[in-house]
């Protein structure tokens, strides 16, 4: 499946709440409305936590997918 | 594409905060309203307290533990009027140390100061975003002013203002007033609001009406002074507009600049054509006049013969003398003519730091 090219990408497979979403936050006030942002996390809590934060600061969540390693890869679309 | 690490800093630099400062301020960047941008603007922008006392000194605590800078008023503070910035010895301190103890980043020097005033003060002469801090009629009053609120609606609000309140309610207003200052440089809120607090600790959100010292003037008055800006031409034309009951009033004035050039060449080298000058006795004779009416002044107008409707450096400089201006709640109407005929004008009002000119209509 294709994705569009993400404009940036932010690792917080390290990170715990809150700073998992504090670093997604910071990533996406870096770009334009309509750019995407990747997202690696790792873990049920960003796994859940992330993309509805991100929904809920007006941003588009695109798709939310497994890695082999364990960790999931989260597209989000920045709002306008 | 650009990508960053959980433990990278570029995220964070991107938006112009450093790995500690995201650290520090992580829970503040969460809030929706806030972010790292907010953050930065909130580390960028200080407040300075015209006034010790501990409903300043609270809300100084706020905005130093949120990052903000604080600078206190001269002379240290003593313990009995401290607020959460006292130190725990007993010992008198100044607020800086105070502040830089709470959190270090309240003791740099900012990229802009606005002002936490203790009332009763003149809030024309301290920069902006403003929270002004008083009481009246035993409540507690707070109003808080950006860049864009009008001056003279400003000075309005806070007539009559007594001083803040001291003891347990200090705690409370200090807060809010914080509150009011970091809505302000996050430009959350309306650039003029104002709030009541009263001895129960209910809050009122106060009425802002209006602004009758902004935007056009009525078309009639428009009228009245064009036609004496363009029967002055090409010698520039002066006047102001009053403001009563029973609505606005045009009254012109003598451009007095001729005769001070001729008693005083060196000192007024310019002519009517390009100066003006009220003469003093007849612009006092107006004043008590509109004061004894109960009007207010509004406005004062003059004209550029052959020019443009621009608030020029002179006009700017004889405004505001030091950069302090004689009628800060009063607006400039600048009429540019040509031929004798007026073409343009700009409407210019002080925002409490600057003039800022817009274009004001001719016609209907």
């Amino acid at each position: 499946m294709s994705r569009p090219e993400p404009a940036a990408r932010v690792d917080i497979t390290r990170e715990v709440c809150p700073m998992t979403f504090v670093r997604t936050k910071l990533a996406l006030e870096a770009l334009e409305p309509g750019q995407v942002l990747e997202v690696v996390l790792r873990g049920e809590e960003p796994r859940r936590n992330v993309p509805r934060s991100a929904r809920d600061e007006g941003h588009a969540v695109l798709a939310l997918e497994p890695r082999e390693d364990g960790s999931h890869v989260l597209w989000l679309r920045k709002g306008g | 594409m650009s990508s960053g690490s959980g433990r990278g800093a570029d995220p964070g630099m991107a938006v112009g905060l450093r790995e500690d400062l995201v650290q520090r301020y992580a829970r503040a960047i969460l809030l929706a309203p806030v972010g790292g941008r907010g953050q930065q603007r909130l580390l960028a922008t200080g407040a300075r307290l015209t006034a010790g006392g501990p409903c300043l000194l609270t809300a100084a605590a706020y905005l130093a533990a949120g990052g903000s800078p604080v600078k206190g008023p001269a002379g240290e503070l003593l313990p009995e009027e401290a607020g959460f910035l006292a130190p725990r010895a007993g010992r008198p301190a100044a607020l800086p140390a105070a502040a830089a103890a709470l959190n270090p980043d309240a003791a740099a020097e900012p990229e802009r100061w606005g002002t936490l005033l203790a009332l009763p003060g003149d809030p024309a002469l301290h920069r902006r975003p403003l929270v002004a801090v008083g009481s009246r009629g035993g409540a507690a009053l707070l109003w808080a002013a950006g860049g864009a609120a009008c001056a003279a609606c400003l000075a309005r609000a806070l007539l009559d203002a007594g001083p803040p309140p001291g003891g347990a309610a200090a705690a409370q207003v200090g807060a809010l007033a914080a509150l009011l200052f970091e809505r302000l440089v996050l430009e959350l809120g309306p650039p003029l609001s104002g709030l009541a607090v009263d001895s129960g600790g209910a809050v009122e959100v106060l009425p802002v009406g209006p602004c009758p010292h902004r935007g056009e003037l009525p078309l009639e008055v428009l009228r009245a002074a064009v036609r004496h800006l363009e029967a002055c031409s090409p010698e520039e034309g002066c006047g102001v507009v009053l403001q009563g009951g029973a609505g606005a009033r045009f009254v012109p004035l003598a451009n007095a600049y001729p005769r001070w050039a001729a008693t005083d060449p060196a000192g007024f080298p310019r002519d009517a054509r390009s100066a003006y000058l009220f003469e003093p006795a007849e612009w006092l004779g107006v004043l008590r006049a509109a004061e004894a009416r109960g009007e207010e002044l509004l406005c004062i107008v003059h004209s550029h013969p052959e020019g443009p409707a621009a608030f020029s450096a002179e006009d700017r400089a004889l405004a505001a003398p030091d950069g302090i201006p004689l009628f800060p709640g009063v607006a400039h109407l600048v009429v540019g003519l040509h031929g004798g005929r007026a073409s343009s004008a700009a409407w210019v009002i002080w925002d409490g730091s600057a003039f800022r000119e817009t274009v004001h209509p001719l016609s209907a």
